[in-house]
């Protein structure tokens, strides 16, 4: 079976990760406090919480993202028979993604993929 | 191929870790780290639809709920400001029904399962090529065929996209587009303006 190959790859991985942590623990003096506490922002003092509220054009972005990948991953099983179904299937296709950009051009008009 | 003894402790491992990291998303405190139980399991579930022969299903599952749902629970999460939704602490009664309802639904779909009489596939060399298969199905115009389904989907991804964007944002102000909406009393001068000099600049994003 292929995919025990997969499966090799999935425990290497984890163990190499678990490798890591499991030696820095043996091996790394342990010091916890002071500036190794503040959340990291390329070296600079971070002002205020590591938790802020995020801009909710991120959502919309994964909403639209998520929508799109349905789409692909329905679009694949006709890529695989696309020879076979020839005109047909392309225009049963064609409906399906038209009414997709009908939903991407709303989001376009009300300014969803702007960014700030 | 593989012997039936190593496709049972497969099975019986890849199952356990899924159960493991599914009592993580439902158990841990902190929520992000739920949605990384969250992640895990759902990716691992791939893994038994990978044993079950069903490769496009695992697909899918990695495609869609590993790189898209997961992230979109996450920015939800992340969207939320206060630190109180951080860490998940259930009153005693939430937790008492939840159990209840989890404990009655585990009894009920062991007893559909164990009362099902699963029959055994004639050919198993019908599943080989199962994308082409899917995508015949999808495609058929004829009674069997699945293509009126299929374009109802691409309304139900339509009403996704519309719903989602009048949800989490009605009609924003135009110098303003990125808030709930504007719609709140205020709202305008909420937050400063990101653009308008340094320090600003600095301040929200710190």
């Amino acid at each position: 079976m292929e995919y025990l190959f997969v499966l090799a790859m999935v425990g290497l991985a984890a163990s190499m990760v678990a490798g890591g942590l499991i030696v820095a623990r043996l091996v790394a003096p342990h010091k916890p406090g002071g500036l190794k506490d503040i959340p990291y922002e390329c070296g600079e003092q971070p002002i205020g919480q590591a938790w802020i509220q995020f801009n909710v054009g991120y959502y919309l972005f994964g909403l639209l993202f998520l929508v799109f990948d349905v789409e692909a991953a329905l679009m694949y099983p006709w890529a695989v028979v696309f020879r076979s179904v020839g005109l047909a299937g392309l225009i049963e296709m064609a409906i399906f993604v038209l009414v997709l950009i009908i939903g991407l051009v709303y989001a376009w008009r009300k300014g969803v993929l702007e960014w700030v | 191929m593989i012997s039936d003894a190593t496709y049972t402790v497969m099975f019986y491992g890849l199952s356990a870790t899924v159960i493991l990291l599914a009592l993580l998303a439902v158990n841990a405190r902190q929520l992000l780290r739920a949605a990384l139980g969250l992640m895990g399991m759902l990716a691992l579930s791939a893994g038994l639809y990978v044993m079950l022969r069903a490769e496009f299903l695992a697909g899918v599952q990695i495609l869609v709920y590993v790189g898209g749902i997961v992230v979109l629970i996450v920015f939800a999460i992340m969207l939320t400001r206060s630190s109180e939704l951080l860490e998940d602490h259930p009153a005693k009664l939430t937790r008492i029904l939840g159990a209840t309802f989890s404990i009655m639904f585990m009894l009920i779909a062991c007893y559909a399962l164990g009362t099902t009489k699963f029959t055994e596939s004639e050919s198993t060399q019908a599943v080989r090529d199962e994308v082409r298969d899917i995508g015949l199905a999808l495609l058929d115009r004829g009674a069997n065929g699945y293509l009126l389904p299929f374009e109802a989907i691409s309304l139900l991804l339509l009403v996704a996209v519309i719903g989602g964007t009048v949800v989490a944002r009605k009609t924003p102000p135009k110098h303003q587009p990125f808030t709930t909406g504007g719609d709140l009393r205020g709202e305008t001068v909420a937050h400063p303006p990101l653009v308008q000099d340094d320090e600003h600049v600095v301040e929200s994003k710190s």
